[in-house]
């Protein structure tokens, strides 16, 4: 059988449209993989510089409670707990603020059956008071609720809970981040129903909904 | 007969012809009106500008310079356009903790005011679904909720750009004016992008915007620290994306989004550093993606407290 150049040819030519083709869904498909593997053996070269530090803001450094003061002619003012509490004797069987006559008035408290005195120290009320008896600066508030809430407090120190700002790098620059009293009113600390911002203007939202002679959203400004 | 016609001037032949001509060229003209006023929006420096990846570092200047020029001029705002670039050994991922939101939509508002977008169109690059409890039906989420949030029977899933590792989007483009960069972050080049919208009809996550007209905002409005792939003002007739607010986060900082969330739910960072918080997460909490059977591999993480 005598040799035929052009069929050889088009058996080489078709060997290579082959290996082509495989590289290339090889590489759209499997190469991708690859490179992310080879992604986690990146030495990651971290500069050794300072790391930024996280600042804790919103927690109160000097415990007030608001007065009303109407019977009296005034307007309602701050008051420091202590102006009161260093000179009377704590009721240590009061634990529902709804009877607390003065000054805490208005005062709600839904937390449970926690009483007043769970967190607040009847020894010296310009501190907390852990479950142990240990005081604890109002700044601290983060230790007191994380006695029971261990998985919130889990995730606020993970970062996964709670709101912040600044640097998502500390070697680049410093963050802030929300005490749990920014979020969480503590005599009430279910995080409170609003009004969502900044209604979508999506114009196919609007077509589905009128079709296509939508109003426009601005004619019906309020 | 034939001298008579050479001595009365113009023949009828000719003067069909030149009115023929006349015609023609008034055609002609009104043909290519449009390209004297094309003109005027387009200098040739931009016409002729290159694609991202090809443009020289110098290059690059000229063309930042041009753009902030021209904010000036459009707008009447000071701005500043850097092109920053990935760091190495980072790659973006972000988690968002759908227990916690609440739908409040701080972060659409924050991404619109970031990212310079129309203020008539109240455009964000955020959409965040209202679905009942006990069930992911992603295609009835609600966006156009209403009232006070978060209701008792419902949660709320903010959805954005997925950056994903194997993005359609990328796939589609025809001119190849969008592409994945190193950090992960998917990128259009705004200049060279033709406004064929075939990226918007490929992405799963309708997270692609068009610019239908130019986008009209208030000069003092206006972001003055802006990046050229990310939140500089959009030419009319492109495609835009999310960018992870990349001239805030290749700085290091966190996007706009997270920072105006009000309940912490969002999470970002570094996937390839093993201390960040984003690896916290994937690897402590049960994480999910969105359409994960289409393969596109997002660098965006769901999950629910346990």
């Amino acid at each position: 059988m005598k040799p035929r150049p052009l069929l050889i040819a088009a058996i080489l030519g078709f060997a290579v449209v082959l290996c082509l083709a495989s590289w290339w869904i090889y590489q759209r498909s499997f190469a991708s993989f690859e490179e992310a593997v080879s992604h986690r053996q990146v030495q990651i070269a971290l500069d050794t510089g300072e790391a930024h530090p996280v600042t804790i803001q919103g927690a109160p450094t000097t415990p007030t409670v608001l007065a009303d003061l109407s019977q009296s002619g005034r307007a309602p003012t701050e008051v420091a707990c202590t102006t009161c509490h260093s000179t009377r004797t704590p009721q240590l069987a009061q634990r529902d603020s709804v009877q607390l006559d003065e000054f805490h008035q208005g005062l709600q408290k839904q937390h449970g059956t926690l009483s007043c005195l769970s967190c607040h120290n009847a020894d010296n009320y310009d501190t907390l008071r852990l479950a142990d008896g240990t005081p604890v600066a109002f700044e601290n508030t983060m230790q007191l609720c994380a006695q029971c809430h261990g998985p919130q407090f889990r995730d606020y120190t993970n970062g996964s809970h709670g709101g912040m700002n600044g640097y998502w790098d500390l070697k680049r620059g410093p963050r802030t981040r929300n005490a749990c009293n920014v979020c969480h009113d503590p005599h009430s600390p279910a995080y409170p129903q609003l009004i969502p911002v900044f209604p979508p203007k999506d114009v196919q939202l609007r077509k589905q909904k009128y079709g296509d002679s939508y109003p426009d959203p601005d004619q019906h400004a309020h | 007969m034939t001298d008579v016609k050479k001595t009365s001037g113009i023949s009828r032949r000719t003067a069909v012809k030149g009115i023929g001509a006349t015609l023609g060229a008034a055609a002609f003209a009104k043909a290519i009106a449009p390209l004297t006023s094309w003109a005027a929006n387009q200098s040739i420096d931009e016409f002729l500008q290159k694609h991202y990846q090809e443009l020289t570092p110098a290059q690059m200047q000229k063309v930042l310079k041009r753009l902030e020029e021209d904010t000036k001029k459009d707008y009447g705002a000071e701005v500043t356009i850097t092109d920053p670039k990935p760091q190495p050994g980072v790659k973006f991922g972000y988690a968002l903790n759908l227990s916690i939101c609440v739908g409040c939509r701080k972060c659409a508002q924050a991404c619109h005011v970031e990212n310079n977008h129309d203020r008539k169109s109240g455009n964000s690059y955020i959409r965040v679904l209202e679905m009942k409890k006990g069930s992911l039906d992603i295609e009835h989420g609600k966006v156009d909720y209403k009232g006070p949030v978060p209701k008792s029977d419902s949660f709320y899933m903010p959805v954005q750009c997925q950056q994903c590792d194997n993005p359609p989007c990328v796939d589609v483009c025809p001119v190849e004016a969008t592409w994945k960069e190193k950090d992960g972050i998917v990128a259009v080049d705004y200049n060279w992008c033709i406004g064929c919208r075939y990226c918007e009809a490929a992405c799963p996550y309708h997270a692609r915007r068009f610019n239908w007209t130019k986008p009209e905002i208030p000069q003092e409005e206006i972001t003055p620290v802006q990046g050229y792939l990310s939140n500089r003002v959009r030419p009319q007739g492109v495609m835009e994306k999310c960018t992870f607010c990349m001239h805030k986060t290749r700085n290091g900082e966190l996007p706009a989004c997270l920072q105006a969330c009000p309940t912490g739910a969002r999470v970002f960072g570094n996937l390839l550093d093993p201390e960040s918080e984003i690896r916290w997460v994937l690897e402590n909490k049960r994480v999910f993606v969105l359409k994960e059977e289409l393969g596109t591999k997002p660098s965006f993480y769901y999950f629910f407290d346990e």
